[in-house]
């Protein structure tokens, strides 16, 4: 299902950061997982992502460094700082909150 | 359009350099990741390479998205910062292999513990015929504050010159003349106070006043005088050369005085009275 791309914008940093959640990354992971889990209902332009990325990091939310793979090629991984920690808890709080106030809306007898 | 041409188009949304070579890497490895996953998945390179470029998205709109986190202004810092950082070093380098190397020189010559004749050879007040009979050297035992400037007399020194007579059999002529070497120290974006010199009067021991050769106008040269030059200008320190005339080489001490434009100060000095030559 094509899901409307405004719905998502809002949420993309929170997304990111929580596949950071576990351990450190690189682009083309997050977006794989990305598109994985949400059974592929996310499946942003692979590009964009970097945006989000940097914005991140200037944020403090994340640190990058780079690595080599196997290849020999670098790959630039990126790290779940505390302060992206704590941000993106804030964030799934409010989400929760937002989400479980939309579907109470939506499906009132429930 | 190939990658190259995606990136290409991309990062030229990114005014600083140094960024666009980063994000141009950063965006390179992850189309050779997913080519990679890809082929892996039972692809032939062309079509990966197909899918993997369709699937980057619009350059132009990831390009703008970049420019709005890769802020221009912060280059421009970045690279401005980098000019006015060399453009400094590079004055620095002028100013110490030029005046500033010229002003140390001056001063080792200067000293007349170092065997040094740069003022009795250099300064009109010496003929060169004059012979040197001894020199005193002391010191400034006080510090003065003069608005954002210290003073201090770094040495004194006293000298007792003889003039040969000019006619056969005549006497020669002793006269002695008294040098300062002041330093004047002051934060580094403040000039050298040069013209502080034309104001400086001295009194000696003995209650002599002596007149600024430079400020006042009509000073006899029989008059005890003092006068004075810039030697060295560097970044916060400073030195004058100043020096008395038809004065007294034996006086206890000496007062250097500045009382102009609402700015005053005194430095007392004595000399050790030890011989040095």
């Amino acid at each position: 299902m094509k899901i409307d791309k405004s719905l998502l914008s809002g949420s993309t940093k929170m997304l990111i950061l929580s596949l950071l959640r576990d351990r450190d990354k690189y682009g083309y992971e997050m977006i794989s997982q990305l598109a994985l889990l949400s059974k592929n209902v996310f499946d942003m332009k692979e590009g964009t992502l970097y945006p989000v990325l940097h914005s991140l990091e200037s944020d403090g939310c994340v640190v990058s460094y780079d690595q080599k793979t196997e290849s020999g090629r670098l790959r630039r991984y990126y790290r779940l700082t505390d302060r992206g920690r704590l941000q993106l808890q804030e964030q799934t709080d409010q989400w929760e909150a937002f989400s479980g106030a939309v579907n109470m809306v939506l499906r009132p007898e429930n | 359009m190939s990658i190259y041409q995606w990136v290409s188009t991309t990062i030229g949304y990114i005014p600083f350099r140094g960024d666009q070579a980063e994000v141009s890497a950063e965006l390179h490895a992850h189309y050779e990741d997913h080519v990679d996953a890809l082929m892996a998945a039972g692809l032939d390179r062309q079509n990966a390479e197909l899918r993997a470029l369709e699937a980057m998205g619009d350059p132009d709109e990831t390009g703008r998205l970049l420019r709005k986190v890769h802020r221009p202004w912060l280059g421009l810092i970045w690279t401005l910062s980098r000019w006015a950082l060399g453009i400094a070093l590079a004055l620095c380098l002028i100013f110490w292999a030029g005046g500033g190397w010229y002003g140390a020189q001056r001063l080792w010559q200067g000293d007349p513990r170092n065997g040094g004749t740069f003022y009795s050879q250099n300064n009109p007040l010496f003929p060169e015929e004059d012979r040197v009979e001894f020199i005193l050297t002391g010191r400034g035992v006080e510090k003065a504050k003069a608005g954002s400037y210290t003073v201090s007399v770094e040495n004194v020194t006293a000298q007792r010159m003889i003039h040969p007579s000019d006619e056969p059999g005549g006497e020669n002529e002793p006269y002695d003349v008294v040098y300062f070497l002041i330093k004047i120290k002051g934060p580094v974006w403040l000039d050298f106070p040069e013209n502080i010199r034309w104001f400086i009067t001295a009194v000696d021991a003995g209650g002599n006043v002596y007149k600024n050769d430079l400020g006042l106008r009509g000073v006899k040269t029989s008059d005890r005088r003092i006068a004075g030059n810039p030697i060295a200008r560097r970044l916060g320190v400073h030195y004058l050369e100043m020096w008395l005339s038809n004065c007294d080489a034996g006086s206890e001490w000496y007062e250097l005085r500045y009382d102009h434009d609402g700015t005053s100060f005194a430095i007392r000095t004595r000399y050790e009275g030890h011989a040095v030559q």
